[in-house]
């Protein structure tokens, strides 16, 4: 049979292959929906480990959490950096590592943080050592691979965060003493060192950052009155809780303050996933109806397939073929269409993502990957055959219900 | 008797086509099935294949009942023992002439192989065309091809709808020698229904059948 119903198709080879790039590029469209909502949702998932609260300036929640989480946003202002001890001395607070965000280079951005943040990124050293001393950077494995970073090169930051780099800050350069291996993180495009460096970059007076510690009142006063104008500020506080209560009071406690507030990156990056479904649900509605329409294509191909093929089906009757054998030679040759269809939709979808992670930087810098593999890509191609094989199986109704002695009379 | 046909009646939206008829054809007679348009020549081949079933009476195959209900048994006794030959539905069109062969002989239970399929083209002189699709045969090429497609699997009863209607002087001696020679070879039973006198030549007996739709003759 398979026989035959290959000869069909190589008989009506173009609409045959048109009817594969139909339902191919409606399974594509499906499956690149669900890599880059899955993909994002992992992203998110795997970002917001370790934080249960964002403490930063006043204004948008969301942006707040984008930008000190997720590293995707620009940050909503800077904080005192007298906050920083004020939370750690919190008995509802088990650990805070604060951000210093502001400059940038070759579009990564330059973060000022502890070592403890390298922990809650699951990042580890590859390459030489951690940051020590002032203008000593960590950079991430993506960084150094786009950059060609290497130990002991220097660079000097520029003022932005990545797009619009503004004025070079070329009176200190930073200094590559250590590459992270890649985690899969935000770390991995980051280039990490102390909050010390961020301020001494920007001429910002202060005391030695571990200072602020709460055992160490008196220095973090010091560091907050040091300069002749410019104070020490942070822009972020990544807060994790000491108990279950502290999310219910710490939050409330914190916006109660007038100059800072603290956003929850759980519920933040839910809202944010909650419109992201909303427009994916409406895009995969659009990808169904497009599968609805390569079904319709192979309902109509097959129909007239049927009515051209009128003779050949009565012959095969006579030949002795029963109906069963002549109706599923009309819907094989339907699901092989689907099945090629499914097929070729997965694998366009995949090079299609791949071919989007090396063209635009920003598919590669969100962490996407073109190998990762869903089981619901499965469910898409099944999907597929199933509209195949019912826009198939109408015509091969009609070929079974034909009576075979008006088509021999005709002939 | 290979072809028993006992009183048997069919009726076409009302109007009788057959009434009382009675055929016996012996297993290697050969016969024509004479007769005008609207004489019942291939009404009578298509209850005689089992494509019809009669309003009354019984039509055997080699001894087994074609005519009693059940498409499933009237297809089994068809692949069994008789192969069709029409005017103009010859071959399946998607398939070359040796394809063909090989699913006709597969389709009546006796697989084929290309050698065996091979071999008979060679007898019927389209050894050279074996590779060729059903469109790029001239007339004669494919009512051969269709005789090939009709004895590859070795029916006892070979049957020809009008198979020399659209042939010209030449081709159709051509068709009616080789029905003829191949059928003997194959110690198959030709039943041919035809309008085309130039038949008789070669197959002598014949049943007329009157435009009277009546019963015009038996064997």
């Amino acid at each position: 049979m398979l026989k035959l119903v290959f000869a069909y198709l190589r008989e009506r080879r173009l609409t045959s292959l048109l009817n594969v790039l139909l339902l191919g590029i409606s399974a594509a469209m499906l499956v690149l929906l669900l890599q880059f909502a899955r993909q994002a949702e992992e992203r998110f998932m795997r970002g917001a480990q370790g934080v249960d609260l964002v403490v930063g300036a006043k204004g948008s929640p969301l942006q707040l959490v984008l930008s000190s989480v997720y590293q995707i946003d620009k940050p909503t202002g800077n904080i005192p950096f007298g906050a920083l001890a004020d939370l750690r001395r919190n008995s509802m607070v088990a650990s805070a590592i604060p951000l210093a965000l502001g400059d940038s280079f070759g579009g990564f951005r330059i973060v000022g943080t502890e070592h403890s943040y390298f922990d809650l990124q699951k990042a580890e050293l590859a390459q030489g050592r951690t940051f020590a001393r002032p203008f000593e950077v960590v950079v991430g494995a993506e960084m150094a691979r786009q950059t060609g970073a290497g130990l002991g090169q220097k660079f000097f930051g520029s003022h932005g965060l990545g797009e619009q780099e503004g004025q070079t800050h070329d009176h200190i350069p930073f200094e590559v003493v250590g590459i992270l291996a890649p985690s899969g993180s935000v770390a991995d495009r980051l280039i990490l060192t102390s909050v010390e460096s961020v301020w001494d970059v920007h001429g910002i007076a202060h005391a030695d950052h571990e200072e602020s510690r709460p055992q160490d009142e008196h220095a973090h006063e010091t560091a907050r009155t040091a300069g002749p104008g410019l104070e020490p500020e942070i822009t972020a506080i990544l807060i994790r809780y000491r108990n279950a209560a502290a999310a219910l009071r710490l939050p409330a406690m914190i916006n109660r303050q007038t100059n800072i507030q603290a956003a929850s990156p759980a519920v933040e990056s839910t809202r944010l996933l909650t419109l992201f479904d909303a427009a994916i649900a409406a895009l995969g509605l659009f990808g169904w109806l497009l599968a609805a329409t390569g079904g319709l294509a192979i309902f109509a191909a097959l129909y007239n397939a049927v009515r051209s093929r009128e003779g050949d089906l009565a012959l095969l009757r006579v030949m002795g073929a029963s109906r069963s054998f002549v109706f599923s030679t009309i819907l094989v040759e339907g699901l092989i269409i689907a099945a090629l269809g499914a097929v070729v939709g997965l694998l366009f979808a995949h090079m299609l993502l791949w071919g989007a992670i090396g063209i635009y930087p920003s598919v590669s810098e969100a962490g996407f990957a073109a190998s990762r593999f869903y089981f619901e890509e499965l469910m898409v191609a099944a999907g597929v055959i199933i509209i195949g094989a019912v826009a198939s199986a109408l015509p091969a109704l009609r070929v079974y219900r034909t009576s075979l002695v008006p088509i021999l009379d005709a002939n | 008797m290979l072809v028993e046909i006992e009183n048997v009646a069919f009726a076409h939206a009302g109007v009788p086509v057959l009434r009382d008829f009675n055929l016996q054809i012996a297993g290697g007679q050969h016969h024509l099935l004479l007769g005008p348009s609207g004489s019942g020549k291939s009404t009578l081949l298509n209850l005689i294949c089992g494509f019809l079933s009669p309003d009354a009476g019984v039509i055997s195959i080699a001894g087994e009942a074609i005519s009693v209900p059940g498409e499933a048994r009237r297809d089994a006794i068809r692949r069994r023992h008789i192969g069709v030959v029409f005017q103009t539905l010859r071959l399946v069109s998607a398939l070359d002439l040796v394809a063909n062969l090989q699913l006709a002989a597969r389709l009546a239970g006796r697989p084929a192989t290309r050698d065996d399929a091979m071999a008979l083209l060679d007898r019927l002189g389209l050894k050279n065309k074996a590779r060729s699709l059903p469109r790029m045969l001239s007339q004669g090429e494919a009512q051969r091809g269709a005789i090939a497609r009709a004895l590859i699997a070795r029916p006892r009863l070979l049957v020809a709808d009008e198979p020399t209607s659209a042939l010209d002087d030449r081709n159709t001696q051509i068709i009616a020698r080789l029905f003829r020679e191949l059928a003997e070879a194959e110690g198959a039973t030709l039943l041919i229904a035809t309008h085309d006198a130039r038949l008789r030549e070669w197959v002598p007996n014949s049943v007329e059948l009157a435009p009277t739709m009546e019963l015009a003759a038996a064997c």
